[in-house]
């Protein structure tokens, strides 16, 4: 019974484990894969999976949780912008969730590819501000890039376990 | 009341939605003004240092090799300018105490290495391994042989954050050499910073250097910053808009200086 119930909260919370591991991976692996001072997201490409997997719910609660451990590990100011951005990037993505029997292949897929550029686009636009009124052109190309970069990794896994099958 | 509780089930996500969104924007909005997360984020960084050291331990070691042909090659260097050097010394010195001019700046550097670069997309901060244990305090300038590129944010035991020059909330009194300009700097991006609010008439010119002014209560003046890369003055603006080329390379950077406070350093 104890055993049972153990083995039931640990399927509860592996997910929240696995989130933070990759966090720990991001944080050890992210400087040697810098590109001009542009990094890959494993915790973005971990939550898509998640919240497409799992729903809204715990892409909430995972966006959340690993937001805040992200500001807490790094960056100098805007302290809530990675909670603030993950959660909405999880809420948003939980929407798809059973959607491949719904939306084609296609429209699928530009749904997720849409939300992940949104994320992008307003954690580079908090950051950034001053930049987009003076220099639009080098916003946009950090948004695009920084974008593209994540992407990337995300397209490898793409490859391993497609979306479109684990919605 | 069935139909209640099974409207807050299946709506369930909604609301949590709407409760982080919330939490997340009080952390934004408040978090410069809040001491207790600036007190949490110091005791995280020291904990989460252990995991950075091993692998800052194997990239130092990764290029050892080239740093220490580096080295030997800077040693060869600085022996030949060390004698240039002393005698210029000796003469600065003769000539100061006839003029009885007293030095102003009495900096103490502390050397510290950088053992992560934050976690996020674009780097914007760093994080070095001392803190209050060293005398390290919140606002401490941190610099680098070529110039400025920052100062001390949150201070841990053992363990600090640094913001950097390229973040966007980052200012910088500065004063343009020689004619002795004044300004505030900011990030621009690709190296390069802007220096806001120098009057209309100042005379500047490409290649001048930029030092900090002193204006401010964190950094001592005469601190180099850069070199004017370019001036803006359009014919309806009251001011100048000064670029400024940052020389250090902000995504390489290794080992940093922390300039401590006065009190500090004399404990």
């Amino acid at each position: 019974m104890f055993l049972l119930s153990l083995m039931r909260i640990m399927h509860q919370i592996k997910i929240y484990i696995l989130g933070l591991t990759i966090l720990v991976i991001q944080l050890l692996l992210s400087d040697f894969l810098s590109l001009n001072g542009i990094r890959p997201d494993f915790i973005l490409i971990y939550l898509l999976y998640i919240s497409i997997t799992h729903g809204s719910f715990k892409g909430i609660l995972l966006g959340f949780t690993l937001g805040i451990f992200s500001d807490l590990l790094g960056v100098g100011t805007s302290f809530g912008l990675s909670p603030l951005t993950y959660t909405l990037t999880g809420y948003l993505l939980g929407i798809l969730m059973y959607h491949n029997k719904i939306y084609s292949q296609l429209h699928f897929h530009s749904v997720w590819l849409c939300i992940i550029f949104f994320h992008f686009f307003c954690t580079t636009f908090i950051r950034y501000q001053s930049t987009v009124i003076e220099n639009p052109i080098q916003f946009v190309l950090l948004w695009i890039l920084t974008s593209l970069y994540t992407l990337g990794f995300a397209g490898i896994l793409q490859i391993i376990t497609p979306l479109y099958k684990k919605s | 009341m069935k139909e209640i509780s099974s409207f807050i089930v299946k709506n369930k996500h909604h609301g949590l939605f709407i409760g982080c969104f919330i939490l997340s924007f009080f952390l934004l909005f408040s978090s410069n003004s809040t001491q207790n997360i600036e007190l949490f984020r110091g005791r995280a960084i020291d904990f989460f240092s252990t995991f950075y050291k091993p692998i800052t331990w194997i990239k130092y070691s990764y290029t050892l090799d080239e740093e220490n042909a580096l080295l030997r090659e800077k040693v060869l260097q600085l022996s030949l300018q060390v004698s240039t050097m002393q005698f210029l010394e000796y003469e600065n010195q003769r000539l100061q105490n006839l003029l009885s001019f007293k030095r102003e700046n009495q900096l103490t550097l502390l050397p510290s290495k950088v053992i992560n670069k934050g976690i996020l997309p674009n780097i914007n901060s760093l994080t070095i391994d001392i803190g209050k244990q060293s005398g390290v305090e919140k606002n401490d300038p941190v610099l680098t042989p070529k110039g400025v590129i920052g100062k001390v944010l949150i201070v841990g035991e053992y363990s600090s954050i640094v913001q950097l020059i390229n973040d966007i909330n980052y200012r910088l009194s500065v004063r343009i050499l020689p004619e002795g300009d004044t300004g505030i700097l900011r990030w621009y991006g690709d190296n390069k910073c802007q220096i806001r609010e120098v009057q209309k008439n100042a005379s500047v010119h490409v290649g001048d250097g930029v030092v900090t002014s002193g204006f401010s209560d964190i950094y001592p003046k005469n601190l180099p910053v850069g070199t004017v890369s370019g001036i803006i003055d359009k014919s309806g603006s009251f001011e100048k808009i000064i670029i400024v080329h940052i020389k250090e390379d902000i995504e390489s950077l290794l080992d940093v200086f922390v300039i401590l406070n006065e009190n500090n350093a004399s404990n």
